[in-house]
């Protein structure tokens, strides 16, 4: 059994946590943006459970203990221990801070390509101004690369943003970003072959800019090697807020 | 104190909170130190990139299943403080041909992830609903709602049959797994949820659910006090297990790579078993799973749906979860049954529908 009042306790710490996640761009490194405000409000239940019992009646001087009493007669003034565990969450949140998922997780994915959530790719948008690459995100040009047989990209310059896996069957590096459902755990990475720069390549988990054009080569409909990038430029840039793509 | 003076002789438990009045702020102080002393340590050991992803991982299986837990409990609370002990049984089928078909289509009407509906179920079982219908209805609902079936949909683009097929085969292994409990099922096996909790001393993780005891209609403050109380015993109780499963199933993400199945594929039967097992290990929500599913493309269409099947009615963190509300002899018997179901009204609709 477990003091009622640390049960209370862990509920509020875990709830502030959850709250300012929620609240704060924290949270995207973990679940989709969507959730964020549903997080808060969770966090903020839990808070008011937490808070319900520390400044409850028992607590204010010069009264009676209040018991529960519920209905099958027995008091439900303690909790499990297993409820001890959720100090776990609230140690890896507040003090481990875990950072997105990069370039270990995304070695150990599945080498498979996603599967195509479209099917008809109109022409490639225009850039800002003419003569500018196109500003695609890594989606984008994985989806007109593979299931658009690369018509669209064919010869337009492209920018893409993500970061750096070392590739370890060919030369150059994997420019990779994940996309994410829910939470990390179905993160699925999205990988382009860039070729063209002179080594030694950009450590792992680098993010980087990267212009250059699709390497149109003919694509077996079974090919799950990533799509290839013929880079002109690279620029190193920080970690966007939201790393993951959706 | 003339007039506690018996409560406190008659609840071991108050007399035991009496003297710790104020114990909270001396822990959470003593815990916030040690928690300071402690972080270059623990900022260190999850330094390295298998840590720091196990430690992303566990994070966010936990984080994204908050939410669906703190409604799931506050849905349970509602429950036992506001729906009278025995309605269900008296509202609901008594025969579980009828109960079972008609819980699991409730569980279509009612969009919750895996996370709620098992302390919702076990609440059920608790006032006094047939086990069989409240554990068809746990089935259903995280696999069957509309917010599951849009994600199948948009991730299998110009595929309707693919959600056609979940749909039938999770609703079929709701129902078999259902009327299957209400034939072979002892009502011993779901005691913990349901009964009095002192009884069941064997078990080492034990739960005090109320149970269904009839007892007189508490006023609208002692109802207020039960929901709260109930949420509040539940959430702590639920989210343990929930962090015992997050941790086994980060654990599993990174200790069993995706990457493995590179090599591997086809479409036999061992496929069908192998992505059923899977979904068992990486505990995939299922509103993600279809994406998840979706870029398996080595795997066979039936194989895939098995893995869709399997993931919203058995996995790591929910086997944890049904532990910690249903019991373990529950849940040693329920899990590799609701598994063999699922797969093999995977195969079965997948045979039918998938070609």
């Amino acid at each position: 059994m477990m003091n009622e009042d640390a049960h209370a306790a862990i509920l509020l710490a875990l709830g502030a946590l959850a709250l300012r996640l929620g609240l704060t761009d924290a949270h995207l490194a973990y679940i989709r943006p969507a959730m964020g405000p549903v997080l808060a409000l969770a966090g903020a239940v839990l808070v008011l459970l937490g808070a319900g019992v520390l400044l409850g009646p028992r607590h204010r001087p010069g009264q009676a203990p209040n018991a529960v009493p519920t209905r099958d007669g027995h008091d439900h003034t303690g909790t499990s221990g297993v409820a001890w565990l959720l100090v776990a969450p609230i140690l890896a949140i507040a003090v481990v801070v875990p950072r997105p998922l990069g370039a270990f997780a995304a070695n150990r994915a599945a080498a498979t390509l996603p599967a195509p959530t479209r099917t008809d790719f109109g022409p490639l948008p225009a850039p800002a101004a003419p003569g500018d690459p196109v500003v695609l995100s890594l989606k984008e040009f994985v989806g007109r690369a593979v299931y658009d047989r690369g018509r669209s990209l064919q010869g337009t310059p492209v920018r893409l943003v993500g970061f750096v896996t070392p590739d370890t069957r060919g030369g150059g590096f994997l420019l990779t970003r994940f996309i994410v459902t829910c939470c990390a755990a179905d993160a699925r990475p999205l990988r382009v072959a860039v070729r063209g720069l002179e080594p030694p390549g950009p450590a792992a988990d680098t993010w980087l800019e990267v212009t250059g054009t699709w390497h149109a080569e003919p694509r077996a409909a079974e090919d799950q090697r990533p799509p290839v990038l013929d880079a002109t430029d690279v620029r190193t840039i920080p970690a966007p807020t939201s790393p993951y793509l959706r | 104190m003339d007039a506690a003076g018996p409560t406190l002789v008659e609840e071991p438990a108050l007399d035991a909170s009496s003297r710790r009045t104020w114990p909270t702020p001396e822990l959470l102080a003593l815990g916030g130190v040690a928690a300071l002393l402690l972080r270059p340590l623990l900022v260190r050991a999850f330094a390295g990139p298998a840590a720091q992803t196990w430690a992303t991982m566990f994070v966010s299986l936990t984080v994204q299943a908050l939410p669906f837990l703190v409604l799931g409990v506050l849905v349970s609370g509602a429950i036992a403080a506001f729906v009278p002990a025995g309605s269900l049984a008296r509202v609901l089928p008594r025969r579980p041909s009828v109960a079972v078909p008609v819980a699991s289509l409730a569980g279509v009407l009612i969009p919750g992830c895996e996370c709620s509906s098992v302390p919702v179920a076990g609440r059920l079982v608790a006032r006094g609903a047939p086990a069989p219908a409240a554990l068809a209805f746990m089935l259903a609902a995280p696999a069957l709602n509309p917010v599951v079936l849009v994600a199948t949909a948009v991730a299998f683009p110009g595929r309707p049959e693919v959600v056609v097929a979940r749909f039938a085969a999770s609703f079929l292994t709701a129902v078999v797994v259902g009327l299957g409990w209400a034939r072979f099922g002892r009502a011993a096996w779901t005691a913990r949820a349901g009964t009095d909790h002192r009884n069941d001393g064997d078990d080492a993780v034990r739960c005090d659910l109320p149970g269904p005891d009839p007892a007189p209609e508490p006023a609208t403050a002692g109802r207020l006090a039960i929901f709260s109380a109930t949420a509040r015993h539940d959430f702590g109780h639920a989210g343990g297990f929930l962090v015992l499963g997050a941790a086994t199933a980060a654990t599993l993400q990174v200790a069993v790579p995706r990457s493995l199945l590179d090599g591997l594929g086809g479409s036999g039967v061992g496929a069908v078993v192998t992505l059923g097992l899977l979904a068992v290990l990486l505990a995939v929500c299922s509103e993600a799973d279809a994406f998840v599913a979706a870029s398996l493309v080595q795997f066979s269409p039936t194989a895939r749906l098995a893995f869709m099947v399997v993931g919203p009615a058995v996995d790591v963190k929910l086997i944890a979860l049904q532990a910690g509300t249903f019991g373990r002899s529950f849940t040693a018997r329920f899990a590799p049954a609701t598994f063999l179901v699922a797969v093999a009204c995977a195969a079965l609709v997948g045979g039918l529908l998938l070609r």
